[in-house]
């Protein structure tokens, strides 16, 4: 890379045409095909699509760089290159791994050409302190920087961005912007990579509340220490799931969402994504995953669900409503594979819903449609929801057994499709604006099975027989 | 090398090939389903090989004959005994303690489309159809770049920027999202198809695609019928492929 770059400057000096006026060029017709629909022609980030997006495509005009591995305001032509090629999870911006990755190379130089001045000034490397590996110390360490530079303001107290300073955050440009939400490392706009996280908080996020950090710790190696509480928060990818195991259990359930008996069945993960089909439309859904536990005894079956949501919601009914979420079931489980419409149903197949809203509790509704929903008398339903440091948790308990045709009866064994619906009030999601999920499967695991136990034996039992057999008429035939 | 003349150890070499080649020789690699059949077909061409006339079986069943029944091979046959049963019980075990999976679901990607539709109250025939802003050829680059808009407004978050199907929305839906760059998709199309599937989504789908499970919304309630000729138009030059052309006197479906 430096023999190249020595090479260009070389070329500038002798007075030839500089390298990357030709590359601009090429980068700008790649430019118009796949980035201006949402940069915009000139690159202001004010192209058609902008207006549905949240975070908003980025202004190149301001030559502003969120991600950047340099102390100054200058980004690296490997940073612009790096975040073409990955993309930025958790907004609209895809990874461009797919584009030639010399058309990637001229992208860098025609982006740099919408800010030129910016660019005059050369990028200044920001020289990370020596690593410091993870372990019980250093992630005490860190979750003790963590509070002594206060980053629970804006990031919350167990990290679920939901501190109190979240609604006044702004970026740059005036546009609301969300602390990121540290235990889903996924998300992270920059990467979910060690050397990331560490950049990240030694010089920041340009354009955004989050600052430098690397001279506001202690000691420089805290920057590591920082990065190994971060790490330690939350898992490396959301591991999503496509059944819900519903354990078999013989004693009562508890409704405490906070009880140990949950915290021993593994959970599933369901991502949620926005409601695009009816108006109004959710193209930024607040709630992206719930996890789900799940458990029946003879009686009931009880379902458990976290999920993160930066405030609790009780809703003024103007600009933000009751929390809620839904779980939704065929009424009646339906022949072969058919069920019913995955938005809540239709005028002739309607779905039944296990629903938590806040202020209201669990309510068994029967829906035709988003917005047809009507509660079922003689609620058989009950539960509980707590709220605290940015997460929800919740149980809902119902009978195996219902009453009525408009609910489901549970039955051990079956694949029982399941769908889920999200709202997170606080944020303005109501009625058909939501995140919700397609169909899913549940499955009631079979109490105390123990066919894995008795299988096994009688099959290698079988086999050692019929072996034997083999031997001793082979051994009767040889000595006639 | 002398054993290698035995027909037994040629059928075991054969058979162990023929699996490595199958198990890690394909990508990406194919079911077990699969592998099962393919094992079976061989294992049934290596016997028919090896039997085909008499000394050659002679030869094969040799060593399976002196293992069960030669005195100085008993270590060996008290082994296999006591081995072989413990390997079908772990199988036995693998397969009752294994975790139910969700049953796959099959369905018909490209079901056949209906003769005609009905949008907005008018009769609109499928078979046959073309896209009437193909004969403006003037007009077809300002098209394309409606449909973009049309795309990047309404698509985007399933189809993806790059119409590969990994739109930001793609993780949560199953079946994944249509990916257009894939050439067997809107490139063995007729583009009369697309406008189907575009106007009618997910729930104007035929019986055959139960369980209807695709979150393709039913764009007639939001797009007119230019813009979904226009996105159409975009879809086929953004991607590069060609749509599928209507054989001559071709009417309804493949």
């Amino acid at each position: 890379m430096a023999g190249i770059r020595i090479a260009a400057a070389l070329l500038l000096l002798a007075g030839a045409a500089p390298a990357w006026a030709q590359d601009a060029n090429a980068g700008k017709a790649v430019y118009e095909r796949k980035c201006l629909l949402c940069h915009g022609e000139k690159g202001d980030g004010k192209g058609p699509s902008a207006e549905l997006l949240l975070p908003k495509p980025r202004d190149f005009t301001r030559g502003l760089y969120k991600i950047r591995s340099t102390v100054n305001k200058t980004p690296t032509d490997q940073d612009l290159f790096r975040i073409i090629t990955e993309g930025m999870p958790g907004t609209s911006m895809p990874a461009w791994a797919v584009l030639p990755e010399k058309d990637r190379h001229n992208l860098v130089a025609y982006i740099k050409s919408f800010a030129p001045e910016v660019f005059k000034e050369a990028p200044k490397k920001l020289e990370l302190p020596k690593e410091v590996s993870s372990s019980e110390a250093s992630i005490k360490r860190g979750k003790e920087m963590f509070d002594a530079i206060e980053c629970h303001k804006c990031h919350g107290t167990e990290g679920r961005g939901d501190g109190p300073s979240r609604p006044e955050l702004k970026d740059e440009w005036g546009h609301p912007v969300a602390p990121a939400n540290l235990t889903k490392r996924w998300t992270f706009r920059g990467g979910r990579a060690r050397t990331e996280i560490a950049t990240r908080l030694a010089n920041g996020v340009l354009g955004t509340p989050m600052p430098a950090f690397l001279e506001a710790v202690e000691k420089p190696e805290d920057i590591w220490h920082l990065t190994n509480y971060i790490v330690s928060l939350g898992p490396d990818s959301p591991q999503p799931a496509t059944l819900v195991t519903v354990s078999a259990v013989r004693d009562a359930i508890p409704d405490d969402p906070g009880a140990d008996f949950w915290k021993k069945i593994t959970p599933s993960n369901i991502l949620l994504e926005g409601q695009v089909i009816v108006d109004p439309r959710n193209f930024n859904p607040a709630i992206d995953l719930v996890s789900v536990r799940a458990a029946h005894n003879d009686k009931e079956i009880a379902f458990h669900l976290t999920w993160d949501d930066p405030a609790e919601s009780k809703g003024d009914g103007k600009a933000t409503f009751p929390d809620a979420i839904a779980l939704q079931f065929a009424p009646q489980q339906p022949p072969g594979t058919e069920r019913p419409y995955f938005l809540m149903g239709d005028a002739t197949d309607g779905v039944y819903l296990l629903r938590w809203e806040q202020g209201k509790g669990v309510t068994e509704v029967s829906a035709h449609g988003p917005t047809k929903l009507a509660p079922i008398p003689g609620g058989e339903a009950a539960g509980k929801a707590v709220f605290k440091n940015g997460q929800y948790a919740l149980v809902m308990k119902r009978p195996l057994a219902a009453a009525g045709a408009e609910r489901p009866t549970f039955r051990p064994g079956v694949f029982t499709p399941v769908a889920f619906q999200a709202w997170d009030g606080g944020a303005g999601e109501t009625g058909p604006k939501m995140s919700l999920t397609s169909w899913y499967y549940l499955r009631l695991e079979e109490p105390q099975s123990n066919r894995k136990f008795v299988i096994p034996p009688v099959v290698a039992l079988l086999t050692f027989a019929v072996l034997g057999m083999i031997v001793r008429a082979a051994r009767s035939r040889a000595i006639q | 090398m002398s054993f290698l003349r035995s027909r037994f150890v040629q059928a075991v070499l054969v058979l162990v090939l023929a699996f490595v080649i199958l198990r890690f020789g394909i990508r990406p690699p194919a079911p077990w389903s699969v592998l099962t059949l393919y094992m079976a077909i061989i294992f049934m061409a290596v016997l028919i090989f090896v039997s085909s006339d008499r000394d050659s079986w002679r030869d094969f069943i040799s060593p399976i004959w002196s293992t069960l029944v030669r005195p100085e091979r008993r270590v060996l046959r008290t082994v296999l005994v006591i081995v072989l049963p413990l390997l079908m019980g772990y199988y036995a075990y693998t397969q009752a303690a294994a975790r139910p999976q969700a049953p796959p679901e099959l369905r018909a990607v490209h079901p056949a489309p209906p003769a005609s539709i009905q949008l907005k109250g008018k009769e609109f025939n499928i078979s046959g159809a073309e896209n009437p802003l193909r004969k403006d050829a003037a007009r077809l680059k300002e098209h394309a770049a409606k449909g973009g808009e049309i795309y990047i407004r309404n698509c985007v978050y399933c189809h993806g920027d790059n119409l590969d199907g990994k739109g930001h929305f793609a993780p949560g839906f199953n079946p994944p999202p249509a990916n257009f760059q894939d050439p067997g998709t809107i490139a063995m199309l007729q583009e009369a198809y697309l406008f189907w599937r575009i106007a009618k989504g997910g729930p104007g789908l035929p019986k055959e695609s139960t369980p209807w499970n695709s979150v393709m919304p039913a764009w007639e309630d939001r797009l007119s019928e230019e813009q979904i000729w226009q996105v159409i138009i975009y879809l086929y030059e953004a991607t590069g492929q060609q749509p599928r052309r209507w054989e001559a006197g071709e009417h309804g479906g493949h």
